[in-house]
């Protein structure tokens, strides 16, 4: 038996997996996989080991007990993963151990050292380090000696373990939320246990991946979203378990406007992420508009998500404000993505802007609106996506610009300020005033984190050349809490103004 | 061919273990009395020949082969139940 000193972590080569894991799984332990059917486990298990192998220099095996030897190598074969090769590289070794198609019949007593004997060999002449059984409770279908089996899969776990192979064991569960594995004894045999759903809810189908203990060792705990696409296998998306380490960077960027750098004390922080909020028609688009047009610039790359308007109205729009996307987007410092929030799932939206900011390497985001993705999901699954994407884009520090459309004219809460404003560094508020039956704009920052700002509330105006800040407000009140009222004038300025008719 | 080779059995075993001795003796006996002759038995012993083992893709030991006639059928366990060995003999 090799000792075991210490509890050291092997990296699984997964995106997002060392995130929620600490660091990968326990070396020599034997972790569970459960997960109702078509919840990934078998992608999961044999992406551990293609990525070990490729990866980490990590042999593998491959013990299948469901699936046929041939359909597992076709059917990742479009992920890209040339198991074939690696089979006749001697780096992966399948130990077929898949029902037979004939009926296997029993008469008197039996155990599994064929099965034992086989895995042990393939370790033996691969001189693997992991080993996936794929799924280990249904040898319960092929054998009806319920208690054969069971001790039979001690055995072999224990055996395993002894050979210090870190191994990933596989279990059908029937419930979401039930007993973690259909047969109650591969919990039993694993120090790990890690669960995967795909649960159906607000006619969403959603993924996730959930730590549910490892023995002598932290983790993250909660389900996390993963998605399982065709080219890269799975993606974890970490979201809360990612660190919000505030490099909290003092360079300054300029909104575009030199009334607003001046409001919020000289710009915006490099690393913030700030949140334009107002009624639909109030201004929101031109001040993204503006603000990439400022980062187009100054050469600095923008990547523009549009979830609301077309590409062909905002390069309109953007054009009759003097601002030329169309060129930008040739000298490759724009990149303009237009998408319907409801083309995918948000795990999905937040993958693709993850891949973008990672390729284009923006120093600018837009997102215009935020807000259009509450429809996609719940609102847990909103807030995990806001802080999903709030947090990358910080970690890479891409200055970000969300708008967020208030559900009256007037303002009011919105479930995304609900959510995003304690995430975001700055707040700026764009509203319509009604004073004197007459319709005027008025513009705010109510938050600007580690940094001074205007209180005022200023009046601003939209022309042909974009926005201009004016003036404070006088004489109104809750203009942001969405009734402004005239409050009364002095004395003094009642009398001056009727003189000066 | 000849009337013996016609039926021809692999059984898996592990060497140093009684199921294998029980299995060996059950089978013989009660080919004997489904066929009245010996048959062609050729006994494996799991740890001594893991190719062969992979080929026929074993998981439980002791395991009969029928590897002749076709299809290949088996059984796995000591044989202990003659009924059942009898059946898949005849069968």
């Amino acid at each position: 038996m090799r000792p075991v000193l210490e509890v050291s972590k092997i990296p699984a080569g997964i995106e997002g997996f060392e995130h929620i894991t600490m660091g990968g799984l326990p070396r020599g332990r034997t972790c569970l996989v459960s997960g109702s059917s078509g919840s990934g486990k078998t992608i999961l298990a044999l992406e551990f080991l293609y990525r070990g192998i490729v990866k980490f220099g990590r042999n593998g095996i491959f013990v299948t007990m469901e699936e046929r030897v041939d359909d597992i190598v076709r059917n990742v074969k479009k992920m890209g993963w040339d198991l074939q090769q690696l089979i006749s590289e001697g780096k992966l070794r399948f130990v077929d151990a898949a029902p037979d198609p004939v009926p296997i019949e029993e008469s008197g007593i039996y155990d599994l050292s064929g099965l034992l004997t086989r895995i042990q060999h393939a370790v033996e002449i691969s001189g693997a380090e992991l080993l996936v059984m794929d799924s280990i409770g249904s040898l319960f279908d092929q054998f009806s000696s319920a208690s054969t089996v069971r001790r039979e899969i001690f055995r072999i776990t224990a055996s395993v373990k002894e050979m210090g192979i870190t191994a990933i064991l596989t279990a059908e569960r029937e419930s979401e939320y039930g007993p973690i594995s259909r047969h109650g004894v591969e919990e039993f045999v694993s120090d790990t246990v890690i669960i995967l759903r795909n649960v159906l809810k607000d006619e969403k189908c959603r993924r996730t991946i959930q730590v549910l203990k490892m023995r002598g060792d932290s983790h993250f705990k909660g389900e996390y979203p993963f998605t399982i696409t065709s080219h890269t296998g799975i993606s974890i998306l970490p979201l809360s378990a990612r660190e919000l380490k505030q490099s909290s960077s003092t360079n300054r960027v300029s909104f575009g406007n030199n009334a607003l750098d001046q409001m919020s004390g000289g710009g915006l922080f490099r690393d913030s992420i700030f949140l334009v909020s107002g009624p639909t028609g109030g201004g929101k688009t031109l001040l993204a508009t503006t603000f990439a047009a400022e980062g187009c610039r100054n050469n600095e790359k923008v990547l523009l998500l549009a979830y609301e308007e077309s590409r062909a109205q905002l390069l309109r729009n953007a054009q009759s404000w003097g601002m030329d996307f169309r060129k930008w987007e040739e000298d490759g410092l724009l990149k303009v993505i237009c998408q319907y929030p409801e083309s995918m799932g948000l795990e999905d939206h937040l993958l693709l802007i993850q891949r973008e900011i990672e390729q284009f390497r923006p120093r600018r985001l837009i997102m215009d609106s935020v807000s259009a993705m509450e429809r996609v999901g719940s609102v847990r699954f909103f807030r995990e996506f806001v802080i999903g994407l709030t947090s990358f884009a910080k970690q890479e520090e891409v200055c970000s610009l969300f708008t967020s459309t208030t559900p009256k004219l007037s303002g009011g809460d919105s479930i995304t300020e609900a959510h995003i404003s304690t995430i975001t560094d700055a707040i700026l508020l764009l509203r319509y005033v009604e004073i004197n039956g007459i319709l005027r704009r008025g513009i705010a920052i109510i938050k600007m984190r580690g940094s001074q700002h205007e209180k005022h509330i200023r009046e601003f105006t939209i022309d042909s050349n974009g926005l201009h800040v004016g003036v404070p407000f006088t004489n109104v009140q809750n203009i942001i809490l969405g009734i402004p009222s005239a409050t009364q004038p002095s004395e003094h300025e009642q009398l001056e103004s009727m003189f000066g008719e | 061919m000849t009337k013996e080779s016609f039926y021809r059995f692999r059984l898996y075993i592990v060497g140093s273990g009684s199921a294998g001795k029980r299995a060996v003796a059950n089978f013989q006996k009660v080919a004997e009395i489904v066929y009245g002759y010996h048959v062609d038995l050729e006994v494996v012993d799991v740890q001594e020949n893991p190719a062969l083992l992979e080929e026929d893709r074993i998981l439980a030991v002791p395991t009969l082969v029928r590897l002749s006639p076709a299809p290949v059928r088996r059984i796995v366990g000591d044989l202990t139940n003659e009924h059942t060995l009898q059946d898949f003999l005849g069968g």
